[in-house]
């Protein structure tokens, strides 16, 4: 499942700029040290756990059930409409 | 003036910030504090541990005062530090193995200091001598905790494994060793199992609980980057995040890094990005996952490529460990795009390769491709789910067509 290659060029397709594509290769490449905390104790209260509703909201149920409406997501319904009268 | 007699807290068995300061090496006022040690001491280790210790302070603090570093001198420096403490560390070593466990969190400090300057000559020289020296220092701290058969349970020096397993942890992923890493994992496993060891909780990482956050980072990283359990991964990734605090958002993105994943394919959910913003750091996590996410919900297979073929990504990707992650997803993009096309037909019992290399095509931009070979490969795409029971169903290689379950084509669970 490769990406197609441009016969004449021998070159893969360049990739569209747009912002959300390309990441900054800034942030990407930052190595933090994961472990220097400011602190290393603190009140339990103080956690995500006990201070937030993280783990109510950080999470949205089912990305195979969630039916999308976008561009792509209506050219593959016309072609697969196109699929159907052909083969009625 | 500050005066601090060293000695007393050996005798008495406790320890109070002054000791965490004479033992760490860090900075600190020798003029404004001043330490010592009783002459009359009979403890000759520790008599020569002060000894160590007070040349160390010297030095850091000497070094500290000059104006000019030079790249070399800083090298030398750290060079001649590392061997004082690694000294300093056998020395408290040697000491602690007759002590309760009071000791066990200023020798974590004298590790940590072993590890810190460790890291600075691993970045300057990047041979792997000293981390693997340091390693091995490190791990007789680990093996006094462990083996402690001290019968009191408030004095048994066991509550120190988790804290020290960190450090070895750190320096493991520092040489890239990932054998080291499983070695350790091993052993708490086993000792865990048989009862041997307090938990997370009960132990010392519960008074110092950033270690908390830690220990469950490394082992959820270890279950999704080197065993692809995702469904362990989520466990430990998630009681890392919980275990944060608001202002840990450096944390809380390398733990988002790798939990995302481990989520989309353990638990078939995806991440509220709205939430996600309000936590992090910088904008790594919505670039990366929310266009992987987009191609997610829709089965748009070639978005999916062309996102994670980025050069930028594919090193993120490779360097965070989620090859295995990222292509698990891939085929979770496909298996979307799948049950995007069933639920468009009226017969959803028996579906055509055709009808779904329709939607293929589409999905990867193909044209002109042979049909025949086209087919074999959705076949063989197909078979792959089947096996890992993402669909329910089997394949007729002589209709060219998928038979599905009536219940659940599709099933709710995934077994990651």
């Amino acid at each position: 499942m490769s990406t197609t290659t441009d016969p004449v060029t021998n070159k893969e397709p360049s990739i569209s700029k747009d912002s959300e594509e390309i990441l900054t290769k800034k942030t990407l490449e930052e190595d933090d040290e994961f472990e220097d905390f400011p602190v290393d104790n603190w009140p339990s209260s103080a956690t995500l756990r006990e201070s937030t509703q993280l783990q109510a909201n950080l999470w949205e149920e089912n990305w195979d059930d969630v039916e999308v409406d976008d561009d792509f997501a209506n050219e593959l319904k016309n072609e697969l409409d196109r699929y159907k009268q052909e083969h009625q | 003036m500050n005066f601090v007699e060293v000695g007393q807290y050996f005798k008495h068995r406790y320890y109070d910030e002054n000791l965490i300061k004479f033992l760490s090496c860090k900075y600190c006022n020798l003029e404004e504090t001043i330490f010592t040690l009783d002459h009359a001491s009979e403890n000759e280790k520790l008599k020569e541990l002060f000894k160590v210790t007070m040349e160390i302070k010297k030095d850091m603090n000497a070094f500290e005062l000059k104006k000019k570093k030079k790249l070399n001198a800083r090298v030398a420096h750290y060079k001649k530090t590392y061997s004082s403490i690694e000294l300093q560390l056998k020395l408290m070593n040697r000491i602690a193995e007759r002590e309760t466990n009071w000791i066990v969190y200023p020798l974590l400090h004298v590790a940590s200091g072993l590890l810190k300057v460790t890291l600075e000559l691993s970045k300057r020289l990047r041979t792997p001598e000293f981390n693997e020296s340091c390693g091995r220092s490190i791990h007789r701290c680990f093996t006094i905790c462990l083996n402690d058969r001290n019968p009191k349970l408030n004095e048994n020096k066991k509550i120190g494994i988790y804290v020290f397993a960190n450090l070895e942890f750190k320096i493991y992923h520092e040489l890239n060793n990932m054998d080291m890493v499983r070695n350790l994992i091993k052993v708490l496993k086993s000792r865990d199992s048989g009862n041997e060891i307090p938990s997370l909780r009960e132990s010392l990482a519960i008074k110092y609980n950033s270690n908390i956050v830690t220990f469950n980072y490394f082992m959820g990283k270890y279950y999704t980057c080197v065993e692809n359990d995702f469904t362990q991964g989520y466990k430990y990734l998630m009681d890392a995040l919980l275990e944060c605090t608001v202002r840990d958002k450096k944390q809380i993105n390398k733990i988002l890094v790798l939990l995302i994943p481990c989520a989309i394919i353990s638990r078939k959910v995806y991440p509220n990005f709205e939430t996600v913003e309000r936590f992090q750091k910088d904008d790594v996590i919505p670039k990366l996952y929310k266009p992987i996410v987009e191609c997610l919900l829709n089965g748009n297979l070639d978005k999916f490529e062309k996102v994670i073929n980025n050069e930028t990504v594919e090193i993120f990707i490779l360097k965070n460990g989620l090859y295995v992650a990222i292509n698990l997803i891939r085929e979770l993009v496909f298996l979307k795009l799948i049950k995007t096309a069933v639920m468009q037909i009226e017969n959803k019992a028996v579906v055509s390769l055709r009808y779904i290399a329709t939607a293929y095509k589409k999905s990867l931009h193909l044209q002109n491709t042979d049909e025949e070979s086209l087919l074999n490969e959705l076949e063989c795409l197909l078979a792959n789910l089947i096996s890992k029971k993402l669909v329910k169903g089997y394949l007729s290689h002589s209709n060219r067509c998928i038979v599905l379950s009536k219940a659940e084509p599709f099933p709710k669970q995934v077994l990651a």
